[in-house]
């Protein structure tokens, strides 16, 4: 006696989050049932597999028509078909967008295109998250990219009106967007470190500081893309290096008030040119499409990795950069000030969230 | 030309794609009524498009506002080809017609399309404009209100129950019409979901007429069916009970309160500021007139020989042989092989089943003589059956300018069939209306179906006077008047049923079949009982004109207008039955038997009533109704379900009919001897709500019957179970049998102590004072009554009394007793019951899941048995039951209510299980808190109860129109001598824990309600100012929804129940009823069988949903899903399946948000101490 027809529709849709969740982790019904199984639930409930079995397939059956809908969450809420209370559609539109760590850092920056997806069951061996996981998240990611990339407006809103999502979430998925659309490479050996939380971080410390949305909120992909007249100007900082009086200036009025404050004073000293032009040099060249790729590999070969083999602590990272920063607008002939913090806010805060093992 | 209809196309949203080239769609709309058609403008390249069309009007006669749908198609506009059609909505605008229901319709409607489901939403608004009609002869019944609830509706106050009113329409089924050979599927899909839903529409009008004529206003109960006959055609038929309803114009009145017993329990106490005005009710005077009955006359005894004819189809040969009742498996002589036998049985209750009683052939339940003297009245009125008048006679009735009198008279067929039957689709009753109940009573026949050859109806569905025609065409009217006689015929099984059974009703009465290929089983069963006239006439009647026409006592109102005689057999014996109620106290009182205990038609247990000791009760009861609010239960309830597979030959035509008539006794047997087991076995004595299905298929039969088992207080204690071996001397074999005995009787106290049964011990003696011995009387009486013999003296009791002996004579036995141990008891926390409400249970919180569920199982083995069968069909519903309980794990403790199961064999071998039910949570730490307080609150309670009671008789003094036949001093000093009837400590345990429940549980609420006043004061003080005005409902129920902050869908609730935990029903806005076909060509792309019927499911309730939202409300209540025919074809890659389902729209209020308003003087008056609660 085998049974062709199983099913269970309640009038409010039955949603149970375990399933849920190893649904969206892209176990088949037969992995998720044995899952379940070992989680004791049988022993709890007194139920047979059998009734696990059906169970499990009920809800993937109702997951699977949920899916065109969770596409665009708006329409889950606005659709008829099935009745589910609010805070439950919050809850199946948050996990089904939220991603996995480790896949993130995989895509992270990539061109979210079919080349990309191809590569998935790479990723998908590497990350050993399941490839129907890896499928979802990055068709997600996709999306998400679709819909906001021509948008107007602030980068997080939009996400958070069309999908729904938490703000946090959303803030993740801005840090995505931005990172696809500028392509920045994360991928890296010497980028292994980095978390998804410290990209995501500098992602929204350059939205804020170095896109067109900084300065004018009312126009178009205004929070995607950087200030392109902000990066023409960058050039202009070159004089801190150029100059080599204003460099000695800029390197005496630093060493000055670090002294006895940081417990490096001496590498710093030594090595103060180097970094300063490090920073310089990078600045100048962000114009490059090809260069605003490799910022963070620059950021960390060019700063982070030589002050790390002089053994700096966080807080002699922040002394000097507060000091380095601050200390330029004591130099008379340096003009660009405000230029120099727009830039220079932004590389602080970046360097002090990577600045870690 | 009474209506205008005014629709309006607003917008639509998320429609499909139907060009794939932009990905957007040009889509325009069709409003479709009768044969008018408007268009809106195309709305080009948009997936959301906002007509915003003008009004759409459409002036039409009332008769087709009752009958059409509104038909709204949208369609994808192309220059070059036909347009494509996205979807259509069908809408009933029957609820616009009441004055009292849904004023407009207006909300987002699923776009539905047979083929592809839901396809998009589309905003529509539509409204009526209903002129007066004061034609008396019209063909319309506007304003006739019909509700699926099977009690008496929460708002509404039941002034006359005038009886059953039943009706059927006959087309031919358009799948089976040559055409459909030429048509896409789509197209015949809906030619089918329109033509029922215009068949459904024609048959509540012709209801409605009914109505009108009996003088109700309403039909409560009513139950639609559809049977597809397949190539034979299609068959509407409804059934239910007309009653005068008369609308508690303050809703507010009502104090608040969780159960709905306690709710029906206020309501006659509630005084109608304008008694004599019916608010929508039948508009013609009621007049004083005395008609001039001739009984004997309209009950011409006909020979059995003239109803057979009657109820020949063609084809079939004559059978010699009327509806002759015979009883049980034993009389193969009664029986003839004839296709056309009725089978029918008395489920009885307290035959007690004992097989070493006579021999096993023996009828268990015989009875001397089954009323024959009256057979179909209507065989002598030829064929004109009721409302099924010919085209001619509908003319004839137009010209006649007669009054209502001699309109009856012109139609005198008409006139006395509907009196004919007594019955009463309700379940639940106004406390004080049942007097007695007998037991159930059943029949079934099988009867041969046959093509309808019609050459009138060479259908073009376009046209929709096409089946009209058909209809009202003489020569097809014998088609319906076929079925119709069938239904008479078993209907009249069932009331002389209830005759042997000393009761002059039957209640909780419904209908069903079972169609497989040309053989159809058709069934009817409810409970006979004894209804109390003086309760309709003095307690609810008040106010009624018919009250004035003073009638006899002993006059009941079913009969009201015809003065049948024949309703009360016995005059001496109703009077007499009368001075009992009267001293019997409430709560056991309808236990107590009807028929005369020295000649009862069958076998059975009698003894004293253990709550009175006053009357005779049966050892068990088993009846179709819901239990009595007032009723005494010890414990809780439990589902209790017999399960039952035969199998059976292939055959064709009569030989087929022939043997499944012959093995239908045996399987009623069974079925009942399993109840029987199983119920002793859970240690309880009485099954209520029973539904028993029988289902025929190709080569099987199967039975299914479910209800809730209770223990009554009234019912003896039952005796345990008694297992008997064959070889007594065989070693081995008694210890198999002890272990077994040892098993069952653990079991016996495992269900005992899960239940919570534990009777008060109440030693012999005491029982038996009145009258000494009664157990050696009613063996006496057995002696007497003739199946039991000899055999009887023999008493196998080991020691315990009254104990049930299984005989284990051979294998089959002892599978019987197997089965009986392998059904499991629900998980902790879990309970189950198919009625509405679960006994013990009260503290319901509002925490509700209505769900369906269906398995199609597939029987493996070829060479299948019918104990393999057995176990294959028990394992499936046990399965299920245990898949119920483990999804629904979240809301424990809780409790599945009105457990629909529904049975069908589409294919050989093929089984298929569809349940309906609704999981309520409820709350377990109040309920201790009840336990505990009651005592000290007990005498508070009293003497609240003695201010309730008297305002009874004090409202009914009230009344200057009454005549009262009783004083009301007399009335107050019968209240108190009830009230003094029983012990006042047993009152106050069993009747008044579950108000006092409830009072606590407003008061917890209550608590809450402030601490939440206090958050939003000012919202809530603006809503209670909306509460005062009627006008502001509309406010209420947008606040009534939970606020779900960033949705614009309003959460509808679905229940197969009457009510909403936790809320009032404050409109009842129409009755629902759906049908839907979907059909797919891609079923393995669509998720296989389970993929399309889940999606399938889904949808129909989202647009039972969105039909209700569109009303106005924001829940249906008694939902039911009346069909659900899945068939697929996986070599072929289809499948189809259709939907039938119904229910009441409501709007419901949170008992919370009622609460806060202020405190009314009426609550104040009914329920002193929640004020007193309050103001503290």
């Amino acid at each position: 006696m085998t049974n062709d027809l199983d099913i269970f529709v309640g009038n409010t849709t039955l949603i149970d989050e375990e399933v849920y969740q190893l649904w969206l982790d892209g176990y088949s019904v037969s992995d998720a049932v044995s899952l379940r199984l070992r989680s004791g639930i049988l022993e709890q409930t007194g139920a047979t597999v059998d009734v696990l079995q059906s169970d499990t397939m009920d809800h993937y059956r109702t997951f699977h028509m949920l899916e065109r809908l969770l596409h665009t969450p708006s329409k889950l809420i606005h659709q008829l078909h099935f009745q589910i209370p609010p805070s439950r559609q919050a809850m199946l539109i948050e996990r089904y967008y939220a991603f996995d760590e480790a896949f993130v850092r995989e895509v992270l920056g990539k061109k979210l295109s079919k080349g990309t997806k191809k590569d998935l069951d790479d990723v998908s061996t590497k990350t050993s998250i399941t490839l129907k996981s890896c499928r979802r998240q990055f068709d997600n990611f996709k999306r998400v990219f679709k819909v906001v990339e021509e948008m107007r407006g602030s980068l997080v809103e939009n996400i958070q009106q069309h999908f729904l999502l938490s703000d946090r979430l959303a803030r993740d998925y801005a840090a995505i967007v931005f990172f696809a659309n500028s392509r920045f490479e994360t991928g890296k050996k010497k980028l292994q470190f980095l978390t998804f939380e410290d990209f995501a971080y500098c992602a929204e410390q350059m939205i804020q500081n170095w896109t067109l949305g900084a300065v004018d909120s009312n126009v178009d992909d205004m929070d995607v893309d950087l200030d392109k007249e902000f990066l023409q100007e960058l050039k202009e900082l070159k004089v801190l290096i150029a100059d080599k009086d204003l460099l000695d200036l800029h390197k005496s009025l630093v060493c000055t008030s670090l002294r006895g404050k940081i417990s490096v004073y001496n590498e710093m000293e030594a090595n103060f040119k180097n970094l300063s032009r490090a920073l310089v040099n990078m600045a100048s060249k962000l114009i490059h499409t090809k260069d605003v790729r490799d910022f963070f590999i620059d950021l960390v070969e060019k700063f982070i990795e030589p002050c790390k083999s002089d053994k700096w602590t966080l807080n002699d990272v922040r002394l000097f950069l507060t000091q380095y920063t601050t200390s330029a607008h004591n130099l008379d002939a340096f003009r660009h000030q405000a230029l120099w913090d727009r830039y220079m806010s932004t590389i602080k805060s970046c360097l002090l969230k990577m600045y870690h093992d | 030309m009474p209506g205008k209809l005014k629709v309006k196309i607003v917008a639509g949203r998320h429609l499909p794609v139907m060009d794939r080239a932009s990905d957007l769609t040009d889509a325009f709309v069709e409003v479709k009524f009768g044969n008018t058609t408007f268009k809106t403008d195309v709305y080009p390249k948009s997936l959301n498009p906002q007509w915003n069309s003008e009004w759409f009007k459409f002036e039409v006669d009332d008769e087709d506002l009752q009958d059409e749908p509104l038909q709204i198609t949208v369609l994808d506009h192309d220059t070059y080809s036909a347009n494509d059609a996205i979807g259509k909505v069908y809408i009933d605008i029957d609820p616009l017609l009441y004055s009292e229901a849904a004023t407009v319709i207006s909300g987002w409607f699923p776009i539905y399309d047979t083929i592809h489901g839901i396809r998009g939403e589309i905003n529509v608004v539509v409204k009526v404009d209903l002129f007066n009609d004061l034609n008396r002869f019209r063909q319309s019944s506007c304003g006739v209100k019909f509700f699926c609830t099977t009690s008496i509706p929460k708002c509404y106050r039941a002034v006359v129950i005038h009886g059953f009113v039943e009706e059927l329409v006959v087309n031919e089924d358009p799948e089976y019409q040559w055409i459909d050979r030429i048509r896409t599927p789509r197209a015949s899909n809906e030619a089918r979901q329109r033509l029922i839903s215009l068949m459904s529409g024609e048959l509540q009008r012709k209801i409605g007429l009914k109505v009108l004529e009996m003088r109700g206003n309403a039909v409560v109960g009513y139950l639609q069916c559809f049977d597809l006959e397949g190539e034979s055609g299609l068959v509407v038929r409804a059934i239910g009970t007309v009653c005068t309803l008369d609308k508690i114009s303050n809703t507010a009145f009502l104090p608040a309160c969780n159960s709905p017993s306690k709710e029906m329990k206020e309501i006659p106490f509630n005084e109608d500021p304008n008694p004599n005005t019916h608010s929508s009710g039948p508009s013609t005077p009621l007049k004083n007139q005395t008609y001039s009955f001739s009984p004997s006359k309209s009950y011409s005894r006909q020979s059995s020989s003239s109803d057979t004819d009657l109820s020949l189809t063609p084809k079939t040969a004559p059978s010699p042989q009327g509806p002759r009742i015979f009883l049980f498996p034993s009389s193969p002589t009664l029986s003839c092989g004839s296709p056309q036998l009725n089978k029918s049985c008395l489920l009885l209750p307290g035959s007690s089943l004992n097989p070493l009683h006579s021999s096993h052939v023996s009828p268990f339940v015989l009875r001397k003589s089954v009323s024959f003297t009256e057979e179909l009245l209507l065989a002598g009125m030829g064929s004109g059956s009721a409302g099924k008048e010919g085209g001619p006679f509908k003319a004839l009735l137009r010209q006649q300018t007669q009054t209502a009198l001699e309109q009856r008279e012109g139609s005198p067929h008409r006139f006395c069939r509907r009196r004919e039957f007594p019955f009463f689709t309700l379940t639940a009753f106004p406390p004080g209306f049942l007097v007695h109940v007998g037991g159930v009573v059943s029949a079934r026949s099988v009867k041969l179906l046959d093509r309808i050859h019609n050459p009138a109806f060479v259908g073009i569905m376009g046209n929709t006077r096409s089946y009209k025609l058909l209809d009202w065409n003489s020569f097809n009217s014998d088609e319906p008047e076929t079925r119709d006689a069938w239904w008479a015929e078993i209907r009249q099984e069932i009331k002389s049923h209830a005759k042997a059974l000393g009761c002059h009703a039957v209640v909780g009465y419904s209908e069903s079949t079972s169609i497989c290929e040309e053989v159809c089983i058709l069934s009817a069963s409810g409970t006979a009982a004894v209804l109390n006239p003086r309760f309709l006439q003095d307690g609810t009647m008040e106010g009624c004109l018919e009250q004035r026409l003073s009638w006899q006592p002993g006059f009941f109102s079913i009969g009201s207008e015809k003065g049948e005689v024949d309703f009360f057999p016995q005059n001496q014996d109703s009077s007499s039955l009368l001075g009992i109620e009267e001293t019997s106290p409430p709560g056991c009182g309808f236990f107590h038997i009807p028929y005369d205990e020295l000649n009862m038609p069958f076998p059975a247990h009698l003894t004293y009533c253990y709550n009175c000791r006053k009357q005779k009760v049966p050892d068990v009861l088993f009846t179709t109704i819901d239990l009595p609010a007032e009723a005494m239960v010890i414990g809780k309830g439990c589902l209790i379900q017999a399960r039952l597979c035969r199998l059976k030959k292939k055959a064709q035509a009569e030989a087929n009919a022939t043997s499944i008539s012959n093995l239908l006794p045996f399987m009623e047997y069974e079925v009942h001897t399993q109840l029987m087991n199983k119920l002793k076995l859970k240690g309880m004595n009485a099954l209520f709500g029973l539904r028993i299905q029988i289902t025929v298929g190709e080569n099987m039969l199967m039975g299914l019957a479910s209800a809730t088992g209770v223990y009554l207080t009234a019912l003896p204690t039952p005796g345990g179970i008694q297992i008997a071996g064959k070889t007594p001397n065989d070693g081995a074999y008694e210890q198999h049998v002890s272990h077994m005995q040892k098993k069952i009787n653990d079991t016996i106290a495992k269900n005992k102590e899960l239940y919570e049964i534990n009777p008060p011990e109440i030693p012999e003696e005491i029982i038996g004072s009145p009258f000494p011995e009664p157990r050696q009387r009613s063996r006496l009486l057995r002696s007497q009554s003739e199946s039991s013999d000899e055999v009887m003296e023999l008493d196998l009791s080991h020691g315990k009394k009254d104990a049930f002996v299984l005989e284990i004579d051979d294998t089959d036995a002892m599978e019987d007793v197997h089965s009986l141990l392998t059904d499991v008891p629900p998980p902790p926390g879990f309970y189950s019951c198919n009625t509405e409400i679960m006994p013990g249970i009260n503290n319901w919180t509002s925490d509700i899941q209505m769900f369906t569920s269906v398995r199609v199982s597939r029987l493996s083995n070829i060479n299948l048995t019918n104990q393999t069968l057995n176990k294959n069909f028990n394992d499936l519903c046990e399965n299920l039951l245990k898949s119920l309980y483990f999804k629904l794990r979240s809301m424990i403790p809780c409790c599945l209510c009105h457990v629909n199961f529904t049975v069908a064999l589409p294919e050989d071998e093929v089984i298929q299980i569809t349940v309906t039910a609704v999981a309520i949570t409820f709350d377990k730490n109040q309920a201790l808190q009840t336990s505990k307080v009651p005592a000290e609150k007990t005498l508070q309670r009293a003497s609240t109860d003695n201010e309730e009671q008297l305002q009874f008789p004090l409202e009914l003094c009230s009344d200057p129109l009454v005549s009262q036949p009783f004083s009301p001093a007399k009335e107050v000093l019968e209240n108190a001598g009830s009230h003094t009837g029983i012990p006042a400590a047993q009152r106050a345990t069993s009747v008044d824990y579950s108000s006092f429940a409830d009072r606590c549980n407003s008061w917890i609420e209550l608590i809450k309600l402030k601490a939440q006043t206090i958050r939003r004061g000012s919202i809530k003080t603006t809503a209670s100012l909306d509460k005062a005005s009627p006008l502001a409902e509309g406010h209420l129920r947008h606040r009534s929804v939970p606020s779900c902050t960033n949705s614009t869908v309003s959460v509808v609730k679905m229940t197969p129940l009457s009510f909403i935990p936790g809320a009032k029903i404050t409109k009842y806005l129409g009755i629902i009823n759906m049908f839907f076909i979907r059909e797919t060509t891609s079923l393995r792309e669509e998720g296989g069988v389970s993929g399309f019927l889940h999606a399938f499911i889904a949808e129909v309730f989202a647009m039972v949903r969105a039909h209700v939202a569109a009303l106005g409300g924001n829940a249906v209540v008694s939902y039911i899903m009346k069909q659900c025919v899945f068939m697929e074809n996986p070599n072929k890659n289809q499948a189809q399946c259709l939907i039938n389902v119904s229910g009441d729209a409501v709007i419901v209020v949170r008992e919370s948000e009622l609460e806060m308003v202020p405190v009314q003087p009426s609550a104040a008056v009914s329920q002193p101490a929640s004020a007193g609660d309050v103001t503290t």
